[in-house]
């Protein structure tokens, strides 16, 4: 955890944007360009008047050095900061110096001379309620200010930014030495003597810690700033209001201090940033009319490093940055009960990706889905986690991994196998046609292929249960060493990039890589001769976030694509920034809305159907109404109904394409599982179990279920077998509820930590019970272990 | 679903009664009123219940 939260120290979030890092004032460019846009000129004035100290002043001086930086020199031209400037000073209604209610302070200062650097010094110094005294050789204020500014907009400058401040003026009082000050009891000493003027010995001193133009002498601090030390104009002025901060920093501390007044940045501007629009020239051909200012105001970018805000869905849907998701999981892992401590990150934390798009894109390579994963970790191991954020999908994963839906079986024709083929739980669930004629295919190609159906660990993975992860992870490397250490070829992405990371000694392929070696031209037992014509048409293909950096599958599925006759064109983003479809991490229990909101940005990336090569963006698009294809759908197009018996005349031709339910995904895959071992090993006798249980489903009522319902249940993830067993609870135990309204029995049984609500009723049939509802909740109803079964055999 | 809905325990035969009833929740426990039988302790949440309030109760207690 503390590396990934280390890792965060990088950040660029609150880089200053590029003209901000060279305005010699380092002015708040993002608060002065907003304040433009929303026309307040007072505020904005005021932010400018706090940078520059002298605003008539600096907008006279100033050359504008921010426009050399600007991103928009070379599109459009930069922004027109000095109009923006000067535009503030016309339309601002108060352009009075502000008076600060500060307490006096105790430091006694003086500055050598009163030219632009002296003059800032002491503005910045007197304003921060400290003794000053300006010492000035001639009988004037301005130094060399006076022979570039009219001597009345000086003098009307100086009056009005000094309008509330006490200082004290000496003119005509050369300083010839330093002891004269030293001995007058100063505790700091600002000489901004100008160019080629005295320098007191500070041209050549060091200061403590090795910054130059200071020194100290007695109980006296010497500084210099100004042209005396090479900073002309703008950079004088400048120079002197930071020279207030030094000798405040100075003053407060006792430490000699004067780094140099420069700012870089680390900012990165994303491309995608840059606009082109042309600068907004004054129409007057002098300054900006309030709606020109606005309009410049409004073309500047607010540069600022915010890819993360760009790119990952959590910061956007969330709208928070990345630093504040760090401070938020870092509040919620600490150990300790939240009735004392907040833990703010609780659900986002299962609410989110885990598709490590922040790593990608960020300049600084900060992994905040590492610290989401980390972080769901740290909750689980605490057992923090609520169990509902990730419990269908354990569930699930122990029916794909269980005796029903797994298997794993070398070739009948082979002794030993060079390859084994991994399709992933979910291909299989949604349409197991899809898995088998894959595997036809691949025997085709590699007779000694093995078949290994089950699920790869993702679900543990992303539920931050390392235990059962690894148990998974063993259980696979068992399986692959047991089969002879074969190739594995993966039909899901996901499972490829989870299992390669898992056990990197196992050698790994993508199917697709293998079929586009194969030629998807070569008629064979899996392919429909007549298949290559039918997708015909504009596709997009929608690379999925686990083969991001894996440019052999996504070059392999583009090949067979296009071999299949689909015309491609490449996505906009996706093909550069390989995001996720909704699906990586399981965020749609913690947070439905989010899924849903990354599953439309997907999908309207391009008005084109995508072709899609992982199951699960499948899955999602469908859902999402956005018109998709599996490539494995196009390459076999396979013939035959899409689901097995159970509802399939759902499906029925005719009616337009329909996910499996939850219900149908397992029986699809127990399906699957019968199948292949019927078609390739002669009906093993290892599904005796299976029958057997078929057998004894058979002699129960059935139940009648509406399609209203059974689309409700698949939303609610309930199981026809979850509500079957609660039924037969009921039933058994006689602990339901009648009503006499509806003629129905109500009743409910605690599944795992799940609690499922069942409504029924009989029909005239005997052998058939009609279901009216079923939902669930999360919370138990106490003492349900007493009565409610769980101890079996309780006569109540 | 009509107000005069009234439901029976199927085993002791009497109409279940707003009752305080024991919940448990990620590791907290509350007491709220919930239909119960009088004699056997039976409960029953209704639909709208579990998907309303209910959910509202799970999703605060998901938070903290």
């Amino acid at each position: 955890m503390d590396a990934y939260l280390k890792n965060f120290g990088e950040c660029l979030q609150k880089e200053p944007p590029f003209c901000g890092a060279e305005c010699p004032f380092h002015m708040d460019m993002h608060g002065f360009i907003e304040k433009i846009r929303k026309g307040m000129w007072s505020a904005a004035f005021k932010t400018y008047r706090n940078a520059v100290g002298f605003p008539r002043v600096a907008a006279a001086l100033c050359h504008a050095p921010c426009k050399s930086v600007c991103p928009l020199s070379e599109r459009g031209g930069a922004v027109e900061m000095a109009l923006l400037e000067r535009a503030c000073l016309s339309f601002a209604k108060d352009l009075g110096a502000t008076s600060y209610n500060v307490p006096a302070k105790r430091g006694r200062i003086a500055v050598v001379g009163a030219g632009a650097g002296g003059l800032a010094c002491a503005l910045r110094l007197s304003a921060k309620k400290y003794n000053v005294e300006i010492f000035e050789k001639e009988d004037h204020v301005g130094g060399g200010l006076c022979e570039i500014l009219p001597p009345d907009l000086l003098a009307r400058e100086i009056e009005e930014q000094f309008k509330h401040e006490e200082y004290e003026l000496r003119l005509s009082c050369e300083i010839e030495n330093r002891s004269f000050l030293n001995e007058r009891g100063f505790d700091a000493v600002c000489v901004a003597t100008g160019e080629g003027g005295y320098d007191f010995g500070l041209l050549r001193a060091e200061g403590d810690k090795g910054d130059r133009y200071c020194l100290r002498d007695g109980n006296t601090a010497w500084f210099a700033c100004g042209a005396l030390i090479g900073d002309d104009g703008i950079y004088a002025l400048s120079g002197g209001l930071y020279m207030g901060i030094v000798i405040d920093n100075f003053l407060k501390t006792g430490n000699l201090f004067y780094p140099p007044n420069a700012a870089a940045t680390r900012m990165v501007l994303d491309a995608a940033r840059l606009t082109d629009a042309p600068a907004v020239f004054p129409q007057n051909g002098e300054g900006y009319t309030e709606d020109e200012a606005r309009g410049e105001a409004f073309r500047c970018l607010k540069c600022q490093c915010d890819a993360c805000k760009l790119y990952s869905d959590l910061c956007d849907f969330t709208g928070k940055w990345p630093l504040r998701i760090r401070d938020e999981i870092a509040a919620t892992t600490l150990p300790g009960v939240s009735e004392i401590k907040a833990t703010p990150a609780k659900r986002l934390l299962s609410a989110s990706n885990t598709a490590n798009i922040c790593r990608e894109i960020c300049p600084a390579e900060i992994d905040l889905e590492g610290l989401i994963l980390e972080g769901r970790r740290s909750m689980h191991k605490q057992d923090k986690a609520p169990w509902a954020f990730h419990d269908f999908w354990l569930r699930d994963m122990d029916f794909a991994d269980g005796p029903e839906a797994a298997l794993c079986m070398a070739p009948a024709a082979a002794g030993t196998c060079a390859y084994a083929f991994f399709p992933g739980c979910q291909l299989g669930a949604g349409d197991p046609r899809l898995v088998e004629a894959a595997y036809d295919a691949l025997l085709e190609k590699h007779p000694d292929t093995a078949l290994l159906l089950r699920c790869c660990g993702a679900p543990a993975e992303w539920a931050g249960n390392e235990d059962k992860n690894a148990e998974a992870v063993a259980e696979i490397r068992d399986a692959w060493r047991g089969l002879g250490e074969p190739v594995m070829l993966f039909a899901c992405p996901s499972c490829m990039e989870i299992l390669g990371r898992r056990i990197p000694e196992m050698p790994l392929r993508s199917l697709y890589e293998t079929l586009a070696d194969r030629g998807a031209n070569v008629p064979d037992a899996g392919v429909s001769a007549a298949a290559p014509c039918a997708p015909c048409g504009e596709w997009a293909i929608f690379d999925p976030c686990a083969a991001r950096r894996n440019a052999h599958i996504k070059s392999a599925v583009r090949k067979l694509a296009s071999e299949a006759g689909c015309k491609l064109t490449p996505l906009p983003v996706q093909e550069r920034v390989t995001r996720c479809c909704g699906y990586g991490g399981q965020p749609s229990a913690a947070s439905p809305e989010y899924a849903a909101f990354v599953a439309e940005k997907r999908a309207s990336e391009s008005a084109l159907p995508y072709i899609v090569y992982c199951a699960n963006c499948k899955d999602i698009f469908i859902k999402a109404g956005k018109e998709c294809k599996h490539i494995l759908e196009i390459l076999f197009d396979p013939p035959g109904a899409v689901l097995a018996d159970k509802n399939a005349s759902l499906n029925s031709p005719g009616v337009p394409f329909r996910l499996a339910t939850v219900t149908e995904r397992r029986h699809n895959r127990a399906e699957l599982k019968r199948s292949l071992l019927e078609k390739y090993w002669n009906g093993s006798s290892a599904d005796q179990a299976d029958r057997a249980d078929q057998d004894e489903s058979a002699a129960r009522p059935r139940l009648k279920i509406g399609e209203a319902l059974l689309v409700q249940m698949d939303e609610d993830r309930i199981l026809e077998e979850d509500v079957r067993e609660v039924v037969d609870f009921c039933e058994r135990t006689g602990r339901k509820v009648y009503s006499e309204i509806s003629a129905s029995y109500s009743g409910y049984r605690k599944i795992g930590h799940m609690s499922y609500w069942v409504e029924y009723r009989p029909t005239d049939s005997e052998d058939e019970i009609e279901l009216l509802r079923a939902y669930t909740h999360r919370m138990e109803i106490a003492l349900e272990a007493v009565w409610n079964g769980v101890k079996t055999n309780v006569d109540m | 679903m009509e107000s005069k809905q009234t439901w029976i325990c199927d085993r002791c035969k009497v109409e279940m009664q707003l009752m305080d009833t024991q919940f448990n929740y990620l590791k907290r426990s509350f007491r709220h009123k919930a239909l119960r039988c009088p004699s056997c302790g039976q409960v029953f949440i209704p639909e709208e219940l579990a998907r309303g309030r209910m959910r509202d109760v799970e999703k605060t207690l998901e938070d903290k």
